[in-house]
């Protein structure tokens, strides 16, 4: 119902665009377009297979999008809750100086497509992508830098991951962003900007799976062997997502669009988000650029037929470049967002190498490998604040090479950022959460979710809200599986299910578990708790309390 | 002024979620019961104040939460309890298997010589039973000292007496051994 609904409002915007299935090469760009051009959009653009449909029901319906990426969420949790989808193994993002550049694609793309894209996100969450969500979840991440790199090295396969992981992006975003399209990019970005954070954290910590698996004697060894690990994940992942894109035919504008030119074009434009702060900004501008998106002013040749979809991508470029002069306070806030971003990709569903797909313990310990290190400088930084608790954070980078403009790692320095870096592993398999972990909080949640407000009577089975619940906790499950389902969070969800539309509700609930404490809290890490506590008390006797001092 | 009571216990419930350890509680220290119980989140306690012998004897229960991730705090009240009664649910073939996991936990984080009672709850549901007693009597007959009960943690229809009897006893016996341990 909703979705097809938002379609319409998409539609209104770029139906067109959602529905272009590139060919795998042309696909990526069209499909980083895609998904940079609207939250919701952008993820539906990725499947080409279904963008006719999609197309159409993007136009009718834009909230579903979200609803489906829960759904797929909810059903790649019970399907592959294992496989740590968010997990993707796509160490791009990590890989450095090429990931970036694609990554500032992907986010063109988005804001460009977003607006017109969210209808046809819709339409592909609600075509059958479970799979691809859980996937999409991982890929979202690493779909990016996989993109990035993709685009950097000129594959045309991450096209068709990265149009799933967009779709996602655009349905979730759609949700809370349709609103906001109205309104303006800015609170698409807000939404997006705190799950951006995790699912930048989850790409990196794909590429730090990966690199433990296998890659990751490579990676730390020498930086750029990581790089190059991620480079060919993501084009795993690529050629994964690449077939079924294929089946999918890009819309007439996509494929007129071509496929290795646009994305050279779109390349750049990612190139330029790269960078956190980039990032962010674009993300942001992106964000923006959905609701904005059609408004943007696009290049006469993309105003055509096809051109509707080559808008939405370009529009999502131009809409990076625009969004920052048109939008400088969202930019702010799209900063702001971006220290906490990992969402982004959750919501994006970029669709998981399914190749790829790690055991819940190692995407785990890529996870964490992740959250100590941030390919970006910035990140980091916001990385640093949202895991003080965890050991070794600033070694995020440890694995990666330096940038060229800085001198290399001595032989030493490297053998002790790998040590470093193993020594996170390690830790992060202690915490790990194993599969059995991970389905054991699926029947927690089956067990908690009759027994959230009992008294309200709308969340136990059969009641209005017990399925709505369920999606959500689940989707967030498998969209963070290293904080899993903790008993509290289901009643957080009840409430935030009472006063926001299911898929406001997921982003909003993502978000705000994002935050530190919260996180902290549910990781049950005891750690950090103290430590922020500790904080708390030492800032209060400066204010206050000088007995406390003492 | 004069002691509320004679001898203070400290009782600790743990096992599996949902097996009903909040319902068990409750029932013990309120005597009631509704079907509106939620899930812990971390731990609570409830007191009650008991006569035994003529003595005063206030036993202060520690409700956890059973979710596994909760264990690092749940953990650390194990050891300032003089008695862990573990809870499993008899509909439920898993918790009861996992109360090998509790015991495990319990030697690892209660002090030496703690008395545990094993307890299968949902005795009401009997029809869905999946853990025969023999089974629990058999899988646990190391606990010489403990206590084997089942109780029905709520009220399963009209003349049915409520569990909280069961509980009381097991409790009793338990403070008893405590106090002269």
């Amino acid at each position: 119902m909703v979705g097809p609904e938002d379609a319409g409002a998409c539609s209104g915007r770029n139906p067109k665009l959602l529905p272009v299935p590139a060919p795998d090469p042309v696909g990526q760009d069209r499909k980083v377009i895609r998904a940079t051009g609207g939250f919701g959009g952008g993820v539906g653009a990725v499947e080409p297979p279904e963008e006719a449909d999609e197309e159409e029901e993007a136009d009718e319906e834009e909230e579903t999008p979200p609803r489906q990426l829960l759904q797929r969420y909810l059903a790649a949790a019970g399907e592959q809750l294992e496989p740590g989808l968010c997990y993707c193994p796509l160490p791009a993002g990590q890989a450095g100086a090429p990931p970036p550049s694609a990554a500032p694609r992907s986010d063109a793309c988005l804001l460009g497509s977003g607006s017109k894209h969210r209808g046809a996100e819709v339409a592909d969450g609600r075509a059958p992508r479970h799979e691809g969500m859980t996937n999409g979840d991982s890929g979202f991440l690493p779909g990016r830098d996989c993109r990035d790199l993709e685009e950097a090295r000129g594959l045309a396969r991450a096209g068709g991951r990265e149009s799933r992981r967009r779709r996602p992006y655009g349905r979730l975003r759609l949700e809370g962003p349709g609103d906001e399209d109205a309104d303006g990019a800015g609170s698409p970005s807000d939404w997006a900007s705190p799950l951006e954070d995790p699912l930048r954290s989850c790409c990196l910590v794909a590429a730090d799976a990966q690199e433990p698996e296998g890659a990751g004697s490579d990676s730390g060894d020498s930086p750029a062997s990581s790089c190059s690990s991620s480079e060919d994940s993501e084009q795993r992942g690529v050629g994964a997502g690449g077939p079924e894109e294929g089946a999918p035919p890009a819309t007439s504008a996509e494929r007129t669009n071509g496929g290795a030119e646009p994305r050279l074009g779109f390349s750049d434009i990612h190139f330029n988000s790269r960078n956190t702060f980039q990032v962010s900004r674009g993300q942001s501008a992106r964000d923006h650029l959905p609701p904005a998106g059609p408004p943007v002013p696009l290049p006469a040749a993309e105003q055509g037929p096809a051109g509707a979809s080559a808008r939405a991508r370009r529009s999502g470029g131009f809409a990076d470049f625009f969004t920052r002069n048109l939008f400088p306070k969202r930019t702010k806030e799209l900063k702001s967002v971006v220290h906490s971003a990992p969402g982004w990709k959750l919501f994006g569903k970029v669709p998981p190498r399914e190749n790829l797909q790690k055991t819940s313990k190692i995407i785990q310990q890529e996870y964490e490998a992740r959250t100590g290190r941030t390919c970006k400088p910035p990140p980091q930084s916001s990385r640093r604040k949202n895991f003080e608790f965890e050991p070794l954070s600033t070694t995020a980078l440890i694995l990666e090479d330096r940038p060229s403009n800085l001198p290399a790692k001595s032989v030493e320095e490297a053998l002790r950022h790998r040590q470093e870096y193993d020594e996170m592993v390690a830790e992060a398999k202690k915490r790990g959460v194993s599969v059995a972990d991970r389905e054991a909080s699926l029947e927690l949640i089956k067990l908690d979710i009759s027994r959230t407000f009992p008294s309200l009577y709308i969340f136990q089975k059969g009641g209005p809200y017990h399925d709505v619940l369920h999606s959500i906790l689940g989707a967030y499950t498998c969209y963070r599986p290293d904080v899993g389902y903790v008993q509290g969070m289901s009643f957080i969800a009840a409430v935030l299910i009472l006063n926001l539309e299911e898929a406001d509700a997921f982003i909003a609930f993502a978000n705000l578990l994002n935050k530190p404490c919260q996180l902290a809290f549910f990781r049950v890490d005891h750690s950090m708790v103290f430590a922020s506590v500790m904080k708390d008390i030492k800032e209060g006797d400066k204010n206050s309390s000088p007995a406390l001092k003492s | 002024m004069a002691k509320a009571y004679d001898h203070l216990f400290k009782l600790l419930l743990i096992g599996d979620s949902g097996v009903g350890k909040t319902c068990l509680i409750i029932r013990f220290a309120e005597d009631n019961f509704n079907n509106t119980y939620i899930s812990t989140i971390g731990i609570d306690f409830k007191i009650r104040t008991v006569d035994i012998e003529g003595k005063k004897i206030k036993l202060q229960v520690w409700d956890t939460a059973g979710q596994e991730r909760f264990k690092t705090i749940t953990t650390a009240y194990y050891r300032g309890a003089m008695g862990i009664i573990l809870v499993y649910d008899i509909t439920d073939e898993k918790s009861f298997e996992n109360i090998q996991n509790w015991m495990k936990s319990i030697k690892e984080n209660a002090s030496a010589g703690v008395e545990r009672l094993l307890l299968g709850n949902k005795c009401d549901m009997e029809a869905k039973r999946k853990v025969q007693k023999e089974q629990a009597d058999k899988a646990f007959s190391s606990l010489a000292r403990d206590i084997l009960l089942k109780s029905g943690g709520r009220r399963s229809g009209n003349g049915n007496k409520p569990p909280s009897t069961d509980l009381k006893t097991c409790d009793k016996k338990n403070t008893n051994k405590c106090s002269l341990g």
